[in-house]
């Protein structure tokens, strides 16, 4: 039995497009991300977070960036703590993408084929032939000589800029781009909590508004105790 | 914010506005926000816990864990009388999500969609995002805000394509009857239209009332798409499990927009969920208890305070008309924050139509809501009075 109905045209497109999450679970769960967020639900952590996230949680997501990228970013207003890095690509692609625009993948496009088809935008390689305004979408292992000429087109136009740095020391703000740089990231893929999913985005606070927004509108908060486990690790990692 | 800033917002914007500005009134009492204050029940933390001991935890499929998706399919007959496959359930990161994916699955551009006049404007927001087009079906005081067939008829149109039906209504607590939602179905039918069936309150239903399932109702399975969740009915609202029942080429479709949004639902969230739908209702039973004392513990206070409110028949929520103390409901909300340390929201978080109009939360232990009362009847008073005064 069918719907009565025919689905949306983006579902055919979407269709074979979205690669599957990788499996992941083959790392032990932290104890310490375990140990938290036990404590957590013992003290009753089972309602909505605020929706942009628990706020220690944001400081130490802004002090990461701090000490890894020497960007300064404000916690409160700056920081919304995602269900993942998938939702993380997916809120910064609507709320960056004007509908029909473009986005060019310098590497890994299959990370937001499925976000572009959802807003109607269009995904281009690094080598075609681009006209117009673009968004910039690359990782943290996107070649040198790739990544800099399409940084220093995104600081000429003053293009938004999406970097999901991965291991990578290298931040867009050290060629101009904080203030038009989105940062998005998983926390704990190493320990273990790739299901319990936790990202976050980072951006200046005037970008991060109307993501808080989307993202609220999209699954209101982060689930409550994974939020906990990922502040255990991140505090173990700078004890 | 001022009261000059909170006027140029509304929907979303608003309420949570209020609530940032609630944060800044020392001892404020919340009666905003939909968060259930009750505990997770103890059986569904502890299967949690087991779930955190385990070494491994491998990602779920991104339409849910297997064995959740059957334990709803069976709570399906149960909860909305329909009977349905694990393959006709999606599970989604809260009600939240799954409204989301159904519009984009559902919704081209210019495609219309019936909504009721006053909602939750999170619709609006996902409507929006598809590029739909939202036609709002009045709903009325006099017939306690229900949705009504003979206003939904005037307003198909070649281009509508669902109608949105919550059912309790947030924020009205309005609900559907057998007899209307018969009538819809046929509404349904005859036009080709999908009833999209928002029921995360469904187990919320006061008597002598029942909860109706649209989808449950004879040539329906093809027409309806349910929305629920376990937030509101185990008090889970933290742990966003909800989820959606319609035919399998739709829930395929939802899976695959699903994987660009947000991937699978955190896994020890699943297998709390589990626990929850795998056990008997008897916690639910026992929420249902004390939702229904403070039902009157808030209804008597606004009576006596002067605030006019129809019984909600479902749901968490009052729905009251603000007109008698000559304020918008903006305003009231704004001095009952500042004079009584009360948070209430405005109906124009609900609705542009709506500024005469307050929705407030059972939400808090009695006691709790004894004392918002207390706070809330002078100021209300006062109020009236002076407007009485001027009239």
């Amino acid at each position: 039995m069918a719907l009565a109905v025919p689905l949306a045209r983006r579902v055919a497109e979407l269709r074979g497009s979205v690669a599957a999450p990788r499996d992941g679970g083959d790392t032990e769960v932290s104890a310490a991300a375990r140990e938290a967020s036990v404590t957590a639900l013992e003290r009753g952590e089972t309602h909505y977070t605020d929706r942009p996230g628990i706020v220690p949680l944001r400081q130490r997501v802004a002090a990461l960036m701090s000490e890894r990228f020497g960007l300064t970013v404000d916690a409160g207003k700056g920081v919304v703590i995602t269900c993942g890095v998938t939702e993380a690509r997916f809120v910064a692609m609507q709320q960056l993408v004007p509908v029909g625009g473009t986005v060019v993948a310098l590497s890994h496009a299959e990370r937001v084929a499925g976000a572009c088809i959802v807003r109607g935008a269009g995904l281009r390689a690094p080598d075609a032939a681009i006209e117009g305004d673009v968004t910039v979408y690359l990782t943290g292992d996107t070649p040198a000589e790739v990544r800099d000429p399409w940084l220093t087109q995104a600081s000429e136009h003053g293009w938004a800029v999406v970097y999901e740095p991965g291991e990578a020391s290298f931040h867009p703000a050290a060629v101009g781009l904080a203030e038009h740089t989105v940062t998005i990231g998983a926390l704990g893929l190493d320990a273990g909590i790739e299901a319990w999913r936790v990202g976050y985005l980072a951006a200046p606070a005037a970008t991060a508004g109307p993501l808080r927004d989307f993202k609220q509108a999209l699954t209101l908060c982060t689930t409550n105790l994974s939020q906990w486990g990922a502040l255990a690790l991140l505090e173990e990692a700078n004890a | 914010m001022t009261l000059d800033e909170l006027r140029g917002l509304d929907g979303a914007k608003l309420r949570y506005a209020l609530m940032d500005l609630a944060k800044e009134v020392p001892d404020a009492i919340a009666l905003g926000r939909g968060d259930p204050d009750l505990d997770t029940p103890a059986h569904v933390v502890e299967a949690a816990k087991r779930a955190l001991a385990e070494p491994l935890q491998p990602l779920q499929p991104v339409a849910g864990m297997p064995a959740l998706r059957e334990a709803i399919a069976r709570r399906a007959r149960g909860d909305h009388g329909v009977s349905v496959g694990p393959e006709q359930v999606l599970v989604t990161t809260g009600g939240q999500e799954g409204l989301f994916l159904v519009m984009s699955a559902l919704l081209d551009p210019g495609d219309e969609i019936l909504v009721p006049d006053p909602r939750y404007t999170s619709y609006d927001q996902a409507i929006e995002h598809a590029g739909g087009v939202s036609v709002t079906v009045p709903t009325q005081p006099e017939e306690a805000f229900d949705l009504k067939a003979a206003a939904i008829e005037p307003l198909i149109t070649p281009k509508t394509k669902a109608l949105l039906l919550v059912t309790p209504s947030n924020p009205t607590g309005g609900i559907i009857t057998r007899g209307e939602a018969e009538k819809i179905a046929a509404l349904a039918q005859k036009h080709g239209f999908v009833v999209i069936s928002d029921e995360i309150y469904g187990k919320f239903v006061w008597p002598p009332f029942e909860h109706v399932s649209i989808g449950a109702l004879p040539g329906m399975r093809e027409h309806t798409i349910t929305l629920s969740g376990f937030s509101k009915a185990w008090a889970m609202t933290g742990w966003r499990v909800g989820y959606v029942i319609a035919p399998k080429d739709a829930i395929d479709g939802m899976a695959a927009i699903k994987a660009a949004t947000t991937g699978p639902v955190a896994n020890v969230s699943q297998a709390a969920a589990l626990a929850a739908a795998e056990a008997d209702d008897a916690c639910i039973d026992a929420f249902r208890e004390i939702y229904a004392e403070r039902r009157a513990i808030l209804g008597d206070g606004l009576r006596a305070m002067g605030l006019d409110y129809t019984d909600p028949r479902g749901g968490f929520f009052f729905w009251a008309d603000s007109s008698s103390t000559g304020l918008r409901a903006l305003e009231l909300s704004y001095l009952l924050l500042k004079e009584a340390s009360v948070l209430v929201f405005p109906g124009t978080g609900f609705g542009a139509r709506w500024s005469d109009y307050l929705r407030i939360t059972t939400l808090q232990p009695t006691e709790v809501l004894r004392e918002a009362v207390e706070r809330m009847t002078p100021v209300v008073r006062r109020y009236a009075d002076e407007a009485k005064a001027r009239s």
